[in-house]
């Protein structure tokens, strides 16, 4: 179990520092930062998959998946997209200025179950962010770990994020990583199609796990495909996305069917989001 | 900007009563603070001087009634960043429009004379019928809480708060006496909160001046009004007395009453 | 085994005089033609044969609105408002109903848990609650269908009348003894002839409460019916105002916004119920809405209530008080709805959608 900064009143966020930001893409950029008190700084430790809540005190505050890994310390990443005031003031902030953040909360990918398994990373555009984090603990982690493949999409060369990392991946002899774009432009040479065209260029190994986060209109095309190769319905991960105000199992904003998005997710497996009836 | 760094505002009438302006001088323990944020360079009603524009923000009050408000709006907003509808008469036509149910030229006549050359009426419409609006605060006058929230907000790049639910989720809260239980023709169900449900919480009817609540099921609201006895024409005023802008949307036409 | 207690009914007005110095007391009081939980100043206020409140008593420990915390934009500084909720003035609550009492200890398990919301709780512990057995049935309620006519625990002083002028009065907690020492004159030990007493006015109560819902297979008709077009049926009459919501003793869902003083120097984080039915509930920043129309929302509400609650904490989040349907403007009524739907029994629709 990972230690969790314990306090009084869980609501109060604990001040952090903007500490880097690196543009991801024409409206995503990555966030680093680091926590005030140096206590905290080796204090917080997370399980890739796992979420905080982000203040910008006056305006609000909203969920992030931690894109960083706890393989490397003392700060957090966070891909961000400029879609409303609270992601918009993120965009704002300069270096050195100082935000709100608590947790971490959620479930996260359970690791202990994913220790000497071969995984499959399906990843749809900004679904990428969430998933980076266990990404990057594995290739830290390596040897824990069976075949690993990474299968990325966008809809355009444009909205790549993480260009660097990509590249980083790619050149790993122990990670076979694969992209492709809906659609290209007079400079991609890359594969084009559909995340589900990928499916086509390798032979998956059934006892894999499947860990696939992306927008919602891609998980029933991606889970067919999974489905099709054999892997179980318990070991096809995704990570959703909900409203959510408290981030503990209190506003009930992320609530589907019987389960809380923050509480018993945001990390599901989709024989569980397909009791949720409504989950994507 | 204005000349000291704060955004600059102005503040508009077009036909109505002028009391969505009044409203404003009415913020007397804030409009101080309201001119630390903001420099209001243009506001007829109440400065001796006045800007020709442009303006970082806009609020206009009052609908459009006369063909040379069309083109006074459209400057208006080709001079402005931000423009804010204020009060039922921008949002959705007012009071005013209670004239687009007689015949216009029957109405100047009875109003002005023989002598009307020089009246140029048109159908009372919104402002968002003419250009783009940016926020709405509506509301027979409009809320004062939700001005100093959108200045605030707009100073502070924030998008302004605004409850995407009908009065009675506010006039509940309040514990009040459902006044639809006691037979009173009450708007709340489809009507826009934000007003704090002030009129049910006094005891008379919401008459719908915030116009339509988000996805307003305005044919459960007819049934509602008609089981407690309201005939289709009431039913029908009361849909349009604030807002004769109602009577456009492809929801209103369809329903029966 | 405390011991139990009789008491004179009219002398509800001394036990309030008794305890004025202690506590801000709160009961049932008159509303025009409804009643509602209000403080008393004037004992004579207080209602204690009242049918139902216009809201439940989760007003009094998560209100309609609150404030959180404050931030100091300039210094950059938070401060939490959980020290002024221990610096207020402890609170006696009387005459709650069954149940109320059982809409209480679920609100206890929402807020307590893994993580403990200290609003809630700082409020829950201060306040001292005298439930007030019904030993008729009210209105709209059905309270004997959903098993919450009666309470195990959750009250501190739990009065049953008897003899047409008497309450039976049960001890539940130390804060309840501590209410009787307050006015140790307007009690006194109960005897076998009140025990008797007790009983009949227990037995009236079981007669006369109706049985309407069955409860039997709500979870299978509800799981059978998730998908069944019934719910556009019902969305029909919903203006979804939310005012189901908003009156519910176990609906607690809120939304928290952070709000500028006019200076921009600081804010004020509040929250404020919120209710599922409301269009922007489950809408993300990217603009997908993941219950897009009311009909959908309207479903999501019964179903969390009366499906989601018992996976989550055991029991069914409904208390059978009925003001949900004394609050519809459109006279839906959550007991109709309930029969309606347990004669559906149809394959669902499944698979990822």
């Amino acid at each position: 179990m990972q230690l969790q900064v314990k306090k009084e009143n869980v609501y109060v966020p604990d001040l952090a520092r903007l500490v880097s930001k690196r543009k991801m893409s024409g409206t995503e950029t990555l966030f680093e930062f680091e926590f005030v008190e140096d206590r905290l700084r080796d204090l917080f430790d997370y399980r890739p998959g796992q979420f905080v809540q982000l203040s910008m005190f006056g305006i609000g505050e909203a969920p992030f998946s931690i894109s960083s890994t706890p393989t490397r310390k003392g700060f957090i990443e966070l891909g961000i997209r400029r879609t409303g005031s609270v992601t918009n003031a993120i965009h704002n902030l300069k270096l050195g200025d100082i935000v709100g953040i608590r947790g971490p909360y959620g479930n996260g990918f359970p690791l202990e179950a994913l220790k000497g398994r071969n995984l499959l990373f399906v990843a749809g555009g900004i679904g990428l962010v969430p998933l980076r984090s266990l990404i990057n603990y594995v290739v830290d982690r390596r040897s824990q770990f069976g075949d690993v493949t990474i299968f990325y999409g966008t809809r355009n060369p444009s909205e790549i994020i993480f260009k660097d990392e990509l590249a980083s991946w790619d050149a790993l002899d122990d990670v076979d990583f694969l992209m492709t774009v809906d659609k290209g432009d007079k400079d991609w040479k890359g594969n084009v199609g559909v995340v589900t065209t990928l499916f086509n260029k390798r032979e998956i190994d059934p006892n894999t796990v499947a860990l696939v986060c992306g927008p919602p209109v891609m998980y029933k095309f991606v889970v067919d495909e999974l489905l099709k190769i054999g892997i179980g319905r318990d070991e096809i991960l995704v990570s959703l996305e909900r409203r959510m105000k408290c981030g503990v199992g209190k506003c009930a904003h992320c609530q589907i069917g019987h389960k809380l998005t923050c509480m018993d997710g945001p990390v599901f497996s989709i024989f569980e989001v397909e009791q949720l009836q409504e989950a994507i | 900007m204005g000349d000291n760094g704060k955004p600059s505002v102005g503040i508009f009438g077009l036909t109505g009563c002028a009391g969505c302006q009044l409203n404003i001088l009415n913020i007397e323990d804030h409009l101080l603070d309201i001119l630390n944020l903001v420099d209001i360079t243009t506001w007829v009603m109440a400065k001796q001087e006045n800007s020709e524009g442009p303006w970082d923000v806009a609020f206009v009050e009052g609908s459009v009634a006369k063909k040379s408000e069309i083109e006074r709006v459209k400057k208006i907003r080709e001079k402005s960043g931000v423009l804010v509808a204020i009060g039922a008469c921008a949002t959705h036509g007012g009071l005013p429009g209670l004239r687009n149910f007689r015949d216009i030229s029957e109405m100047t006549q009875i109003v002005y004379g023989e002598n009307n050359d020089h009246i140029d009426a048109i159908p009372i419409k919104p402002v968002s019928a003419y250009v783009d609006v940016d926020y709405e605060l509506p509301g027979c006058p409009m809320e004062k809480t939700e001005f100093l929230e959108i200045v605030k907000s707009l100073v502070m790049g924030k998008r302004p708060y605004s409850a995407q639910y009908s009065v009675c989720g506010e006039c509940k809260a309040l514990e009040n006496i459902c006044l639809l239980k006691e037979g009173k023709f009450c708007m709340g169900p489809v009507t826009q909160a934000g007003c704090n449900a002030l009129c049910p919480s006094n005891g008379a009817v919401c008459e719908g001046c915030r116009g339509p609540a988000p996805e307003a099921n305005w044919a459960a609201e007819v049934k509602i009004l008609k089981k407690i006895g309201a005939t289709p024409e009431d039913v029908r005023r009361k849909f349009l007395k604030y807002c004769p802008s109602v009577a456009e949307m492809p929801e209103f036409k369809e329903l029966e009453f | 085994m405390c011991p139990s207690y009789v008491m004179n009914q009219g002398d509800i007005t001394k036990l309030i005089e008794s305890a004025r110095d202690s506590f801000d007391i709160f009961g049932p009081v008159k509303k025009r033609t409804k009643h509602v939980f209000d403080k008393i100043d004037d004992p004579a206020q207080i209602e204690m044969d009242y049918d139902s409140t216009i809201l439940s008593p989760r007003k009094f420990f998560q209100p309609p609105s609150e404030v959180m915390m404050t931030f100091d934009l300039e210094e950059k500084s938070v401060d939490d408002t959980l020290e002024n909720l221990r610096a207020e003035r402890p609170r006696l609550l009387l005459a709650v109903h069954s149940c109320d009492l059982n809409g209480i200890l679920l609100l206890d398990k929402v807020f307590g848990g893994e993580y403990v919301d200290h609003y809630y709780n700082i409020r829950r512990d201060k306040t001292t609650i005298v439930g007030l057995n019904c030993l008729e049935p009210c209105e709209y309620g059905f309270c004997r269908s959903m098993n919450t006519h009666h309470v195990v625990e959750g009250y501190d002083l739990f009065l049953t009348p008897i003899d047409g002028d008497r309450y039976f009065v049960q001890v539940g907690t130390a804060k309840g003894e501590h209410l009787i020492h307050m006015a140790e004159n307007l009690f006194t030990l109960a005897e076998t002839g009140d025990v008797q007493s007790f009983k009949n006015a227990l037995k009236h109560k079981q007669e006369a409460l109706p049985h309407e819902v069955d409860l039997e297979g709500i979870n299978e008709y509800l799981d059978l019916s998730f998908s069944h077009p019934v719910w556009d049926e019902i969305a029909e009459d919903c203006v979804n105002c939310g005012a189901c919501a908003m009156v519910c003793p176990t609906c607690y869902c809120y939304d928290v916004v952070d709000e500028l003083d006019i200076s921009l120097t600081s804010a004020d984080r509040t929250r404020k119920w919120d209710a599922c039915l409301f269009q922007d509930f489950a809408l993300v920043a990217g603009g997908h809405n993941f219950r897009e129309t009311p009909a959908a929302r309207l479903k999501y509400r019964f179903y969390h209530k009366m499906r989601g609650f018992a996976n989550e904490y055991g029991i069914i989040g409904c208390t059978g008080c009925g003001r949900c349907t004394a609050a519809c403007p459109s006279d839906i009524s959550i007991k109709e709805v309930l029969k309606r739907l347990s004669t559906i029994w149809e394959v669902p629709v499944s698979g990822v959608k």
